[in-house]
């Protein structure tokens, strides 16, 4: 009885390991909310809520925020790259810096902006680095941010972890699959 | 001799005002939470206008506001006059005692339409030309229990009519008649709910009421509120409040400013009429507690150096909260209030500590924004906030600019060269300026005196952690040294707050008092000077 229990336990361990060590397909393509509750504290521009939407066309990365606001309007900015290639340079056409609202920091407008990035795993775990040149009270500066994308393996939460250059701690982002109806 | 027989004649003036002031019965009740129409609104409100024609000859009607109120001083303000002025308040505990002991005063009594918010408001108006109480329906065996006689009612006259037409008619009734000096914005609060708080000082003014939108989206209320702001005397002022429910105050304090309007809020503002005539002790001047010692250096050192204002009027917020005193810190004053409350303002003017330093705002004698006022009233607006920064003892002075912030998505918030130099102009002794409201980006320097925006907004519900991020943050891209890093203070955030996030910046941080920021910022900035294009 006892050898009986014990082949069933190794059996169901076996099980987990096999699932633990199976890839998932959940990929980070699709359209995402920002979770405001399990994120770090975000003061956007005008407090507006993220959705973001990630698209792949051939190996070329799309990424689409869209910063919306019922009482001023939405607000999007939108880039494409292609991971594991040269880095993509995007001019500034804002100088909104969606990032903090409450910090004296704008987009440099008609600046350069680059991305770039690497698969960690395909289509699941991203890095992406990008630079930007910033207007401060001192003149101007160039941040850089390295942003961490990895999705579950449920493929429903997205986890976005940015570390900026200038700022002593990471900012953690955690978005909810926008589930089409 | 003149001199002392003149300082004995104004002292007996004094005397003799304090005497009238106190020679009349004074009375205090408190209000309730509950401002709801279907609520406690329609008695709040009778006792409002109550207070309003009661105090017209002198002042004999406090209340006691509910500590959810914007303004938290009504208490300790009482207390003061008690102890300073020597006032004797009668405790009233109902609206009826209320009627017993000060209907005397009144005329009589104006109908209003629970069913139409509006009639309310001009309600007020008509309240103020008649001598008269407003009451609701339900009221009205109450007023004439008391021998008031019915002078208006508007049951049913408005239904059915938009608030343009409701205003249109209140103006062709009442705007000769009203005063050009003080227009009153009964805005705020939108819906089921008015807060009339400074409803009492416009009946004692006799002032028009409204909430016209000033959106100009709102083709007609926008048109009328032109109109109106148009015939009041420039430099007047507007006090209360824009509508939560139709406008913004961009919108609102932009179309004031282009008619040199000096707002001064909020529709909330207690105790006007009775406050307005309490004058400042005899011989008393408005004395700041500067840090600045004359002939002294200050040459920074290689830091970051903070300082905090805390914005939106004294009274609101921290003033009352834990924790004021144990920092420098710095407070926009209500320059107005010198001369419309004298002795409010002493109140805070005694109640400052050595930390407490006082500053000039905003943007002129009033809240105005410098891009909207015409540039033919500009040096004028300037002159008039001057003295009264020279009357209570200010040296740095406040300016914020909206005009176009609400069509630029928040981005059009500063300052063109022209406007600034017309400031360091008319403001010859000021040390140095502020700008802003969330963080802006004008920034200049003449003379060693800065003209610095805010870097960092504090808000009341940002994360601690975050807050701390944010400022080490800024003070990495800022890399220069001495780096010199404004902070405003939204008003809910309280000392206590402040102090925990200051902590935890390290050392390579200098918390100091607004004057010597603006000294060591005047002698070495290190900002890039930047104006409105």
């Amino acid at each position: 009885m006892k050898k009986k229990v014990l082949k069933l336990f190794s059996l169901f361990l076996m099980l987990i390991l096999i699932q633990s060590c199976t890839q998932s397909d959940a990929t980070i393509y699709g359209k995402w909310k920002l979770n405001r509750q399990k994120s770090t504290d975000l003061v956007t521009w005008r407090y507006r809520n993220l959705e973001m939407e990630i698209i792949k066309k051939e190996s070329e990365l799309t990424i689409f925020k869209n910063w919306k606001s019922k009482r001023n309007g939405d607000w999007s900015d939108t880039l494409s790259f292609t991971p594991d290639s040269a880095a993509k340079e995007i001019k500034i056409t804002s100088p909104i810096w969606q990032e903090n609202w409450y910090m004296g920091v704008l987009s440099k407008t008609n600046s350069i902006k680059t991305v770039s990035g690497k698969w960690e795993t395909p289509d699941n775990k991203l890095q992406m680095i990008s630079e930007q040149v910033v207007e401060i009270s001192q003149g101007e500066t160039t941040v850089k941010t390295s942003s961490d994308f990895r999705v579950n393996r449920k493929g429903d939460v997205l986890t976005v972890i940015e570390k900026r250059s200038s700022r002593p701690s990471e900012i953690k982002l955690i978005f909810d699959k926008i589930i089409a109806e | 001799m003149k001199k002392y027989i003149l300082s004995g004649l104004l002292i007996l003036l004094f005397i003799s005002q304090v005497f009238s002031q106190n020679n009349s019965e004074k009375y205090v009740m408190s209000l309730g939470q509950n401002w709801e129409i279907e609520g406690d609104l329609p008695t709040h409100a009778m006792l409002i206008t109550l207070q309003g024609v009661a105090n017209q000859n002198a002042p004999r009607l406090y209340f006691l506001f509910p500590p959810d109120w914007d303004f938290k001083f009504s208490e300790p303000l009482m207390n003061y006059y008690e102890n300073t002025r020597n006032m004797k308040f009668k405790e009233l505990k109902t609206a009826e005692q209320a009627l017993e002991n000060l209907a005397q005063f009144v005329d009589g009594y104006i109908v209003w339409d629970k069913s139409e918010r509006t009639s309310l408001i001009v309600a007020f108006t008509a309240a103020g030309l008649n001598n008269a109480i407003v009451v609701s329906e339900e009221l009205i065996p109450m007023a004439e229990k008391y021998g008031l006689q019915k002078k208006l009612d508007f049951r049913g006259k408005f239904t059915g009519k938009s608030d343009y037409e409701i205003y249109k008619w209140a103006y062709e009734e009442y705007w000769d008649s009203c005063s050009k000096d003080y227009l009153i914005y009964m805005g705020g609060h939108a819906g089921k709910v008015m807060k009339p708080g400074v409803a009492d000082f416009g009946i004692h003014k006799k002032a028009f009421f409204t909430d016209a939108s000033t959106n100009p989206a709102d083709t007609l209320e926008y048109q009328f509120a032109k109109r109106l702001f148009r015939e009041m005397k420039p430099m007047s002022i507007v006090l209360g409040w824009h509508s939560y429910g139709k406008d913004l105050e961009a919108q609102h304090v932009t179309l004031t400013s282009n008619y040199a309007l000096r707002v001064e809020g909020l529709h909330t503002l207690p105790n006007m009429s009775f406050n307005h005539q309490i004058p400042v002790t005899p011989g008393y001047k408005f004395k700041n507690n500067h840090n600045v010692k004359p002939g002294k250096k200050y040459i920074p050192e290689e830091k970051v150096y903070i300082a905090s204002i805390q914005t939106d009027c004294l009274g609101l917020g921290a003033w009352t909260e834990p924790g004021r005193g144990d920092i420098p810190y710095a407070w926009e004053v209500t320059m107005n209030w010198s001369w419309l409350a004298p002795a409010m303002l002493q109140f805070f003017y005694d109640m400052a500590t050595p930390n407490d330093y006082f500053i000039g705002s905003l943007s002129g004698p009033g809240y105005m924004y410098p891009k909207a006022i015409p540039a033919e009233y500009l040096p004028d607006v300037i002159e008039k906030a001057n003295e009264l920064m020279k009357l209570l003892d200010l040296n740095v002075f406040e300016t914020m600019e909206h005009t176009y912030y609400w069509l630029t998505d928040a981005i059009d918030d500063d300052l063109t060269k022209e406007i600034v130099e017309a400031y360091y102009k008319g403001m010859p002794d000021a040390i140095g300026f502020a700008n802003g409201y969330r963080p802006a980006h004008t920034f200049a320097a003449y003379d060693n005196k800065p003209f610095m925006s805010f870097d960092y907004y504090l808000s009341e519900k940002r994360d601690e952690a975050e807050a701390v991020a944010d400022l080490k943050e800024l003070a990495n891209l800022n890399a220069k040294r001495p780096y010199f890093l404004l902070m405003h203070v939204r008003e809910f955030s309280d000392i206590e707050r402040v102090k925990r996030i200051l902590k935890q910046l390290g050392p390579k941080f200098e918390y100091v008092q607004l004057d010597i920021f603006m000294k060591l910022a005047g002698n070495k900035p290190t900002f890039q000077t930047k104006f409105a294009k």
